[in-house]
């Protein structure tokens, strides 16, 4: 008896000791969950990105126009991980980054906003992407992404190229070769990324694959004969030596340096690929242009839901102010200032965005409107939980790992099980 | 060869011969592992004092003029102030709890070997072997249905979990070299157990205390897994998330990532400076039976 | 007193146990990892893992990172226990420097290395190509990456081992100087037949240690190539992430992760069964 009374008094001591210890630090945060009467707003992107920069600043005006107070919390790296533990316990922040996904995952979790006064002005390139067959819409486009290939002027200039006359694979592939042989890397991509490799198929896959093919597609039916002819090209690249020799430990940091330092031609990627270039290099003489097309007859931009859309939490608590917040970044000036930060074009037709040193190649094929944008490829014809063995077995082919066949057979399998699933 | 002279002086100076090559062969081990081992914060150390556009070999030192904009960027965007005060708090609850609560359990299943001791024995050695991400959604659901997300008390208490295997395990080998005399003088002077535990047993544990705090704390400051998801919040994170924050999808800056890395390291680094010497002599722990 | 042990397992209980449980049951479903809606598939998930060239591979490859860390950790902490042993201002330096790496989280670690590594700006190849060579794509290849990997994590955590060993050598720093004495034994063969055996339960603590964090290896790989090349480098810590967040198998990854808890308890029970044995021969 007496031993077990004074075992007790041991252990709430120890726990007394730490207790103390917690209390005595003086300070309020983390002794005590957030304050409730704050909008939890969840952002993809580190610390030190413009977007977080300009998004702190915003966030102070909105507070000055309407009193409402935004905790923005971020996560650059993990904010995937991030965000689907917080759907898979209920800790869903009331308004948080769709980063391309606000349809195909987040939706079901999603306010639809298909009613704010600023849906109406959506770029109707973003329409497959992100509203659903009854057309409604689930997040604030924050930024029209768009995607050809990157390219670094002065390296072609040295191979004799003008970026302007690629218009066909063929036209390409004579540049690419005119590249390596001035000792240069014609096609730089990063492997250890997890995402650039899935972008060179997504983006060639949206012109490799016929109407009736993505018809096919869309009924659960894997065409493999479409989508072995988009790895063959990435494979006839990959043969003749073209990607870089550190594929597959180049991080996508590598690949803005790269292209910032004149070290590679070509990057099949995201155009805010070219905004991180300048950063290392604020003279890089960067542009892009569009992806030649295999079965049409005109080059085309791949377009879609940029990093920066927003959505607000159907459980949301604060649901109101939450809205609120989001129509004050879809005001003209904000949403400009928002896609600015991110070196994209904006997401509503009424916002005028600045693109600054890359003014040319934006007038000349996104704002004139002449070239038309295709969705990404796995959004709108593959089940959600695709993309990742799209990178993986693009990735196998470029790192030579797998062949051609054994990739596409990797991905059919991946699609029966996830279609199943739906 | 020398036949007439004493064969012990050939031996004394064949000995010496050898001793002296030895002793070179000794030193330039020590200085291959000693390089080895400082190149990677050496390379660390430059790019964090290079602006992101100098591009020049990171062996070099900033020549074109080295800057402390990484350093700031640390200390302003990732809020570093924050986090070394985070990490400082949530490391000494931490470290302290594994400690208190890590003696207390080695006491009894040092001293009582009884069926029922060595199962708790392996299962809390077992607990090593937990992939963390096997736990992870529970965990975080749990805590979220208890309002202790972004609380320091949740990740101290998660962390203490973690760090308490090994604890459990190093001190219960260290109490088993202890002679049982003292305690047995004290139940016959009439100490109860609680007096004997805090009295006899826990000075003596001093060495590997040594270590336990080293290794725990150690871990804990570190720890990114657990901490990124448990305390998230820019107010309540600590330092390893801070530092990793810099590693982006869109926008690597690897010298302010550089900087806050270093600046994390001088806490820890003095800490162990601090506690080095008890530390070797408790290391033993584990190494006695 | 058995008592006294009790806040230890409540702990272990609460914040282990349970989530672990719950997280076992996971592996039975189709989940997600996300939504709210899952099924129950059986033992579909573990009877995929056999049939999965990947989950193979990184099996293979966890048991390279454990076993071949281990080892090396073992003979370089030892060499370097017994270069270092002693007292001396130079040595007390260099012992805290070839400590310092464990200091420093192994993200950061990792990153710090892959400066050395990387390609176009790496430190390595920068000496390369000063001394006229071609640059090295280190991590290109599934072999050289794994390679690198082991190299990695042994440096960073060789200093444990160091410190134990440099413990267990003072310890029995006495015991040797008698047995020489009666032995006349000296140099290679006083350590083998004396050191050695006397150092027995060093080794198995260190060994253990290093092997857990072995096997459960993950920023390493993480950092330096993620995976890749292809699937190469994977250990089964980061398939079991790429699964249930990148694949959204989150119930297949929950099975993946039963296996390594297994993997691991069988290999580290082996080990310590059979140096116990091999003690007693000695």
């Amino acid at each position: 008896m007496k031993l077990s009374r004074n075992t007790t008094r041991a252990a709430i001591a120890a726990f007394g000791v730490a207790a103390l210890l917690i209390s005595a630090t003086g300070c309020d945060r983390g002794t005590s969950a957030s304050s409730s009467s704050e909008v939890q707003f969840f952002l993809n992107g580190g610390p030190d990105t413009p977007q977080y920069k300009e998004m702190t600043d915003l966030i102070a005006k909105f507070k000055a126009e309407k009193g409402i107070t935004v905790n923005m919390t971020a996560a650059s790296t993990d904010y995937e991980d991030q965000m689907k533990v917080k759907l898979a316990s209920g800790d869903i922040p009331d308004v948080f980054t769709t980063h391309g996904w606000s349809l195909l995952r987040y939706s079901k979790f999603l306010e639809p906003l298909t009613n704010r006064s600023w849906a109406s002005k959506v770029n109707p390139g973003l329409n497959s992407a992100m509203r659903d067959s009854d057309g409604n819409i689930y997040a604030f486009p924050g930024a029209f992404d768009t995607a050809g290939i990157a390219y670094n002027k002065d390296v072609l200039d040295k191979a004799g190229i003008d970026p302007a006359t690629i218009t066909t694979w063929d036209a390409f592939n004579n540049a690419a070769a005119a590249v390596a042989a001035k000792g240069s890397t014609p096609i730089f991509s990063s492997g250890k990324a997890q995402g650039p490799a899935g972008h060179i198929a997504d983006y060639l896959a949206a012109d490799t694959f016929t109407d009736s093919q993505l018809t096919q597609m869309k009924q659960g039916t894997f065409v493999d004969s479409a989508y072995a002819k988009v790895l063959d090209r990435v494979k006839s690249w990959q043969s003749k030596g073209w990607f870089n020799k550190d594929y597959s430990s180049a991080s996508e940091d590598d690949m803005a340096h790269a292209l910032a330092n004149g070290t590679a031609a070509f990057e099949i990627y995201n155009n805010s690929i070219l905004a991180s270039a300048r950063t290392y290099n604020p003279n890089a003489n960067v542009g892009f242009i569009p992806l030649p097309p295999t079965n049409g007859s005109t080059p085309y931009l791949i377009g879609g839901e940029g990093v920066d859309s927003f959505g607000v939490s159907k459980t949301s608590k604060h649901k109101d102010d939450a809205l609120a917040f989001l129509d004050f970044l879809a005001q003209p000036d904000n949403a400009a200032a928002l896609a600015e930060a991110n070196g994209a074009a904006a997401g509503l037709v009424n916002v005028k965005v600045d693109f600054g040193k890359l003014t040319s190649s934006f007038d000349k094929y996104v704002t004139s409107g002449s070239t038309p944008v295709k969705p990404y490829f796995d959004r709108v014809y593959l089940p959600n939980g695709s993309w990742n063995t799209m990178v993986a077995t693009t990735d196998s082919v470029i790192s030579g790992q797998s062949d051609v066949a054994g990739a596409v057979a990797q991905m059919k399998n991946q699609f029966a099980t996830l279609y199943g699933q739906k | 060869m020398a036949t007439t002279i004493a064969p012990q002086r050939t031996t004394s100076a064949r000995v010496r011969r050898t001793s002296r090559i030895g002793q070179l062969g000794r030193w330039t081990f020590i200085a291959i592992a000693v390089i080895t081992q400082v190149t990677p914060f050496y390379l660390a150390l430059t790019t964090a004092f290079k602006p992101i556009t100098d591009t020049t070999s990171l062996w070099l030192p900033p020549l074109s003029g080295g800057t402390l904009d990484n350093f700031s960027t640390a200390w302003n965007s990732g809020h570093l102030e924050w986090a070394l005060e985070n990490g400082l708090i949530v490391t000494v609850v931490s470290t302290a709890l594994t400690c208190i609560v890590g003696a207390m359990a080695a006491y009894p299943l040092a001293r009582r070997s009884t069926k029922l001791n060595r199962f708790v024995s392996l299962l809390i050695l077992g607990m090593l072997m937990v992939p963390p991400l096997s736990i992870l959604v529970p965990l975080y659901t749990m805590l979220a249905q208890l309002g202790l997300l972004n609380t320091y008390i949740s990740l101290s208490l998660v962390l203490t979990t973690i760090q308490l295997p090994l604890a459990v395990f190093l001190f219960t080998q260290f109490m088993r070299t202890l002679p049982l005399s003292l305690e047995e003088a004290a139940a016959i002077d009439g100490a109860g157990l609680t007096t004997t535990f805090l009295r006899i047993v826990l000075p003596s544990l001093k060495p590997v205390i040594a270590t336990v705090v080293i290794l725990t704390s150690t871990n804990v400051w570190n720890e990114f897994a657990m901490s990124s998801y448990i305390l998230n919040q820019p107010e309540v994170r600590t330092l390893a998330p801070a530092a990793a924050s810099f590693f982006g999808s869109q926008g690597n800056n690897i010298g302010a990532a550089a900087a806050a890395a270093l600046i994390g390291l001088l806490p820890i680094l003095i800490a162990y400076l601090f506690l080095q010497k008890y530390f070797v002599k408790g290391a033993l722990a584990g190494a006695e039976k | 007193m058995n008592l006294m042990y009790v806040p230890a397992i409540a702990m272990v209980a609460i914040f282990m146990i349970y989530p672990l449980v719950q997280g076992v049951g996971l592996a039975f479903t189709n989940w997600d990892g996300y939504s709210p809606t899952k099924a129950f598939v059986g033992f579909d998930n573990f009877a995929r893992l056999f049939n999965d060239k990947t989950f193979l591979t990184a099996l293979i490859n966890t048991l390279i990172y454990g076993v071949g860390c281990t080892v090396l950790q073992q003979i370089i902490g030892l060499a370097l226990a017994v270069a270092l042993d002693g007292a001396g201002r130079s040595k007390a330096f260099a012992r805290a420097l070839i400590y310092l790496p464990v200091l420093v989280s192994p993200v950061v670690m990792s990153m710090m290395y892959y400066f050395l590594f990387q390609y176009d700006r790496g430190a390595l190849n920068d000496i390369l190509v000063a001394l006229g060579f071609d640059r090295i794509a280190w991590l290109s290849t599934g072999p050289g990456t794994v390679t690198i990997v082991v190299l990695i994590n042994t440096l960073q955590f060789v200093g444990i081992s160091m410190v134990i060993y440099l413990a267990g050598l003072q310890g029995i720093g006495q015991e040797i100087n008698e047995a020489a004495e009666v032995d006349g034994a000296r140099g290679l063969r006083l350590f083998r037949s004396i050191t050695l055996p006397l150092l027995r339960p060093a080794i198995i603590s260190s060994m253990i240690i290093n092997l857990i964090g072995g096997l459960k290896l993950y920023d390493v790989v993480q950092v330096l190539t993620g995976g890749g090349p292809g699937y190469s480098s994977h250990s089964v810590s980061t398939l079991i992430a790429r699964s249930y967040f990148g694949q959204q198998a989150a119930g297949y990854a929950s099975a993946m992760g039963v296996a390594l808890f297994v993997l691991i308890a069988v290999v580290s029970i082996f080990l310590v069964t059979r140096m116990d044995r091999t003690g007693k021969d000695i």
